[in-house]
């Protein structure tokens, strides 16, 4: 193979990566910071990035396969709260762990299930479902607490976010555990393709026989679920359930997922871009604060970054004809 | 199948709401009303938190139902579960739609609040501040810490416990809180003036956010390694500061300041996980907002400013303050 065609090859490949404007940003920052502070490398940075990115990317995950579907849901953050809350009592009240897990998780399919039946069963537009959902939980987290954290928790629950294996916390392993199963059951699997034809056209889905339904349905208890495992780990991590956790995270997790190429009209988006978007946005956090950029900027900065990676990418897409 | 879906979900709604009436709640989900039995002809108060899910507000809220109670009133408690202003002015337009005698809020950036106000004192309401202060001239009296004392009594403690030298990083739940960043300014110019050698390095958000503050610590240990304390402003972000510097071994490198006498907060005094706290006493701002409403409208006057007070607590006064009541 000569040197030309080795670089068209490469080029080619570089055509087809749909994230290369992340990447390209992801790099440079991350080449910036470290000249300016080297610290940047450390582990304890390095695992401070990750951890923060898990939180985001666990949700993220499965809200790709709901925006996928074409849907949208902005109930996780409040999901977050209640089920770490839940989790938390009842941990206090002397369950075993893996009960008060149990009742988180519970919580977050309960909620998942009604968002689903109500979108998909009563046709109520999705943003309007889960704006509600998410007042409605917000509602059910101050009337439980008062506005009290859940404080403190037992040695074990805490050993669940705050806990490591060779120096890399839970939350980070889980995050990668999911990831690659939630990226081997979207791209290899009969259930995957499903989630990509109800996105592309729903008609169509449905003629082809696929339980158009049944579907959606599963990917709102997929979003609920692991926001309430989400919720139950940071609560883990703080060694406390907030009424105000999760707060604002349905939008950054929703940003993460659409910043790593999902489709916010469905039918496109993969598990590896959602990474990307979540890494991307806790990195320019971390990489603004390591450079010492005023609080006063960083918010003007972080758009900045966002708008021109997208932009770089829906630039490339337009002029390779990518879709 | 639809008709049952919306019969089910009409049974949980009118669930909800008896509910919510046995246990005192009204219908939007933010309010808590309290009243005592014979206060038909009682004052009618509405007290507009700026943040339901904070413990310190609750212990306000406690406050005024205890002046309540003593003289009558009724109080409603309502407001936003996040930060939101504009759900603040909101409440406070209903309270003046609902005819009260009396509102109390926390104004947390005042020119948004100043119009509403307005309106509130052309009716007759007496406008009562709490914690954070509007200009004289669009409210009744305020109630709350002095920012310029607090701010320049918390740095002082924090640099004679330092020696007088020494790197300070503040944590605030964001950069237009007024009072937080009032507090901020008296602190910086108290150790320019007195403790040329204690600088306050970086400032920076937490959004009242447990998680942020904690993720935010980590990012400023690493960036200014020759940190001495951190100061938070704000009281959610010292659970976070004390669980990174335990995860990092460094509780015994770096001062930790908080604010408020919130459970989790004194705990962390008592375990030593942080030096100390700077507390506000809510519960006065909460009483004496009632009682001073009730004096205007007796037709008594009450003074424009009122400092509810602050003290540093610290593991050595931890139990004294604990049973000061």
């Amino acid at each position: 193979m000569n040197s030309h065609s080795k670089k068209s090859k490469l080029s080619q490949l570089l055509q087809r990566f749909d994230q290369l404007g992340i990447v390209l940003v992801l790099i440079v920052l991350m080449v910036a910071v470290g000249f300016k502070n080297s610290t940047f490398y450390s582990w304890d940075n390095i695992i401070n990035v990750l951890r923060s990115t898990s939180f985001i990317f666990i949700i993220g995950i499965a809200i790709t396969y709901v925006l996928i579907t074409g849907g949208l849901d902005l109930s996780v953050g409040s999901v977050m709260a209640m089920a770490g809350i839940l989790s938390a009592m009842t941990a206090q009240a002397g369950a075993p762990l893996l009960v008060s897990i149990l009742c988180g998780i519970l919580f977050g399919f309960a909620i998942g299930l009604i968002n689903g039946i109500l979108v998909v069963r009563m046709n109520i537009p999705t943003l309007i479902v889960t704006l509600g959902m998410m007042y409605v939980v917000d509602g059910l987290v101050l009337i439980v607490t008062k506005g009290s954290p859940i404080y403190p928790l037992p040695d074990s629950f805490k050993a669940l976010g705050q806990g490591s294996i060779l120096g890399v916390p839970n939350i980070v392993l889980i995050a990668l555990v999911l990831a690659l199963i939630g990226a081997f059951v979207l791209h290899n699997t009969q259930y995957g393709r499903c989630v990509y034809a109800i996105g592309g056209n729903r008609e169509t889905a449905r003629l082809a026989g696929i339980h158009v339904n049944a579907i959606q349905m599963s990917v709102y208890v997929l979003a609920s679920v692991s926001a309430s495992l989400g919720g139950i780990l940071m609560a883990g991590r703080l060694n406390s359930a907030q009424p105000s956790a999760g707060s604002g995270y349905e939008l950054t997790v929703v940003a993460a997922v659409i910043i790593g190429g999902t489709s916010m009209f469905g039918g496109s988006g993969s598990i590896f871009g959602t990474l990307l978007g979540a890494l991307l946005m806790t990195v320019i956090e971390n990489a603004l604060l390591l450079m010492k950029i005023s609080a006063y900027w960083q918010s003007l900065i972080v758009g900045i970054i966002i708008i021109f990676a997208v932009g770089l990418d829906q630039y490339r897409r337009k002029k390779y004809g990518m879709g | 199948m639809k008709k049952r879906l919306f019969t089910l979900f009409s049974l949980l709604l009118a669930a909800a709401m008896t509910l919510s009436a046995c246990s005192g709640q009204t219908g939007n989900g933010s309010a808590d009303s309290s009243e005592n039995d014979n206060t038909s002809e009682g004052l009618k108060i509405t007290f507009v938190s700026p943040l339901l899910g904070n413990p310190v507000w609750l212990s306000a809220k406690q406050g005024a139902e205890d002046a309540a109670a003593e003289i009558g009133a009724s109080v409603t408690w309502v407001g936003p579960s996040d930060i939101d202003m504009d759900e603040q002015v909101r409440q406070i337009e209903l309270a003046i739609t609902e005819k009260v005698d009396g509102i109390i809020s926390c104004p947390l950036s005042p020119a948004i609040f100043e119009t509403v106000y307005a309106d509130a004192l052309s009716k007759d309401i007496v406008v009562i501040n709490t914690a954070v202060d509007t200009r004289e001239d669009t409210r009744t009296a305020y109630i709350g810490t002095d920012y310029v004392n607090f701010g320049e009594q918390a740095a002082r403690n924090l640099a004679e416990q330092l020696g007088g030298e020494g790197e300070i990083a503040v944590l605030v739940t964001s950069l237009d809180t007024e009072n937080q960043m009032s507090e901020l300014k008296a602190g910086e110019d108290l150790l320019a003036r007195e403790y040329p050698d204690v600088k306050i390095v970086v400032v920076e958000t937490s959004n009242s956010d447990t998680a942020q503050a904690a993720n935010k610590t980590s990012a400023m240990i690493d960036t200014y390694p020759e940190l001495d304390a951190i100061w938070c402003l704000e009281s959610t972000s010292p659970l976070g500061v004390a669980q990174t510097l335990q995860e990092r071994n460094m509780l015994d490198q770096i001062l930790v300041l908080g604010i408020d006498d919130t459970d989790d907060v004194l705990d962390l005094i008592d375990q030593g996980l942080i030096w100390g706290t700077m507390t506000q006493d809510f519960y006065k701002m909460g009483y004496e907002s009632v009682k001073m409403i009730k004096t205007v409208k007796d037709g008594g006057t009450v003074d424009s400013v009122q400092d509810s007070g602050t003290t540093l607590v610290t593991k050595d006064n931890l139990e004294a303050y604990k049973s000061r009541f």
